[in-house]
């Protein structure tokens, strides 16, 4: 292990970044009930500097379960890129279809099993916060990301599922992670991104930037 | 947008996927060739015009909030042909494609951003996917159907009967099974051979099915044994069934080599209840009751005992 490895951040910018991350959720959840009508409370975000082989053990550690889980899989790509990983029990899975307006679920349980309409539900509001997230994260760091399709993994959390080629041994990883709640609904689930840190020259000076322009430096 | 690169507009024209670009107003900015051929409506009559005044069914709470979602956060959509069936409202393209009323679609919904990285606009690439999706119901029916009668297989039967014995054991569903099998099938094989064999069994099979009800699941278990699931059904209903099925098969004449010949079925019956805790044990009590009507001089019915 490389020693320090956690120092390639220092304190301030560690804070900072921690800022970042904090205004963006909160930006994130202000237009995803704004625009979208989904009204989600994020919880300041935990902020992790890990190497590759320790993320898979952290996501364990902070998911106080991990099996019987729908996890939505995306990465997105920019100058910052990584997975992001949202996180529910089967049964908050279950209860988000009470979040559609009732039509709506109505007409499609005519062709569809229960099943399969709670994993397009998933997917279509895992898809629609982590695209929330991520879209503010960069904004904020000057940078805007592309995305792969979300995919469903329905029961557990592993390893596999870290895509190897976007962490190899060199690089570090950024990790968030947020609990998010639906407002009046006993919803809530965990929301990871994972950042690879390939470019941590562009990281830096983002923050800096970001520091500049809110009079710290 | 800039649409008049040369390529640019080849590649899009010549692509075996449909491509539209909508702006925020959801006003058509871009209408490639495959959505001309397949809509009937041309660029020239569609361009600069509201995609919901031609296609309302797009005009939902669901569409609405991704397409929000892209031109805000840049993200990605993806419409899965089971949840969605189609985006667009096209004819199938092929004849074979007939038993779907519409072309079976799939597609994604994408941000495409200007020189400032804002998004001004959208695009939407539709996939007909009609074929595989009939090809994977194909499939799917085959794997569940009796080659020779084109009723249920066992295999099938066997999920269902798990299925219902579940409802039954769950919300105390009445459930009543009908096994019966055809009397002396051995002997009009060896006679008559294989191939009228075969005609006999098919013959059962039509005479059987018009007695039964749509929500009965009528299989072929074996050689010559045949199984009726019947949800909802009480002992003394199922006993009914069986008499007029016995009473069915029993007056239709068949006629091998001018000589006539009868066919009986023996069925026996049984419910389920507490005291027959797995599925194997229902069958097993019905198939008792069957071995019974065959030991009581056969083409007849024997329910058993609770």
């Amino acid at each position: 292990m490389n020693p320090g490895y956690r120092d390639i951040l220092t304190e301030l910018e560690k804070d900072a970044f921690k800022e970042i991350i904090n205004i963006a959720f909160g930006k994130a959840a202000a237009s995803l009930a704004d625009i979208i009508g989904l009204y989600v409370i994020l919880s300041v975000p935990k902020v992790e500097v890990l190497q590759p082989d320790e993320i898979q053990h952290f996501i364990e550690r902070e998911l106080n379960e991990t099996k019987g889980l729908n996890i939505i899989e995306q990465y997105y790509m920019g100058k910052i890129r990584g997975a992001a990983f949202l996180v529910l029990s089967y049964e908050n899975s279950k209860q988000l279809l009470s979040l559609l307006e009732k039509d709506e679920s109505k007409d499609s349980f005519n062709f569809f099993s229960i099943a399969m309409l709670e994993q397009e539900t998933v997917t279509e509001i895992g898809n629609i916060i982590i695209g929330a997230c991520v879209s503010k994260m960069a904004e904020l760091l000057k940078d805007f990301v592309t995305y792969t399709p979300p995919r469903f993994i329905g029961g557990k959390f592993s390893g596999r599922d870290l895509p190897p080629k976007l962490f190899d041994k060199e690089t570090y990883a950024i990790v968030l992670k947020t609990i998010f709640q639906f407002e009046n609904k006993n919803i809530s689930g965990f929301l990871f991104l994972v950042n690879s840190v390939e470019s941590l020259d562009w990281l830096k000076k983002a923050i800096h930037d970001y520091m500049q322009h809110y009079g710290y430096e | 947008m800039d649409t008049n690169n040369i390529y640019t507009t080849q590649i899009c024209d010549m692509m075996n996927i449909g491509i539209v670009v909508l702006d925020r107003e959801f006003k058509i900015h871009y209408w490639n060739r495959w959505m001309e051929l397949h809509s009937g409506i041309m660029r020239e009559n569609i361009l600069n015009l509201q995609l919901f005044d031609f296609f309302p069914n797009l005009n939902n709470p669901k569409f609405m909030r991704n397409c929000k979602s892209l031109f805000t956060f840049g993200n990605y959509y993806f419409l899965s042909q089971k949840l969605h069936h189609f985006i667009f409202p096209f004819k199938p393209v092929s004849a074979s494609d007939f038993q779907f009323e519409n072309m079976q679609q799939s597609g994604s919904i994408f941000p495409i951003r200007n020189e400032k990285n804002e998004i001004d606009y959208i695009c939407i690439a539709v996939h007909d996917v009609t074929e595989l999706v009939a090809y994977e119901q194909k499939l799917l029916e085959m794997t569940k159907r009796d080659v020779l009668t084109g009723i249920y297989n066992r295999r099938y039967l066997e999920e269902r009967m798990k299925d219902e014995f579940e409802k039954h054991t769950r919300y105390n569903r009445t459930l009543s099974l009908i096994v019966f099998d055809i009397d002396h099938f051995k002997g009009i094989n060896d006679t008559c051979g294989h191939q009228y064999g075969d005609y006999i069994l098919k013959s059962i099979v039509s005479i059987v099915k018009p007695c039964l009800r749509t929500v009965d699941v009528f299989a072929r278990y074996g050689g010559e044994e045949f199984c009726c699931l019947l949800p909802e059904t009480d002992i003394e209903a199922a006993a009914r069934v069986a008499e007029r099925l016995k009473d069915a098969v029993a007056v239709q004449e068949y006629f091998f080599q001018n000589t006539l010949i009868r066919v009986t079925i023996s069925l026996g019956v049984a419910k389920a209840n507490e005291n027959l805790r797995t599925i194997d044990a229902l069958f097993k009590k019905a198939d008792d009751a069957l071995y019974e009507a065959k030991k009581n001089g056969r083409n007849r019915v024997v329910t058993a005992k609770i």
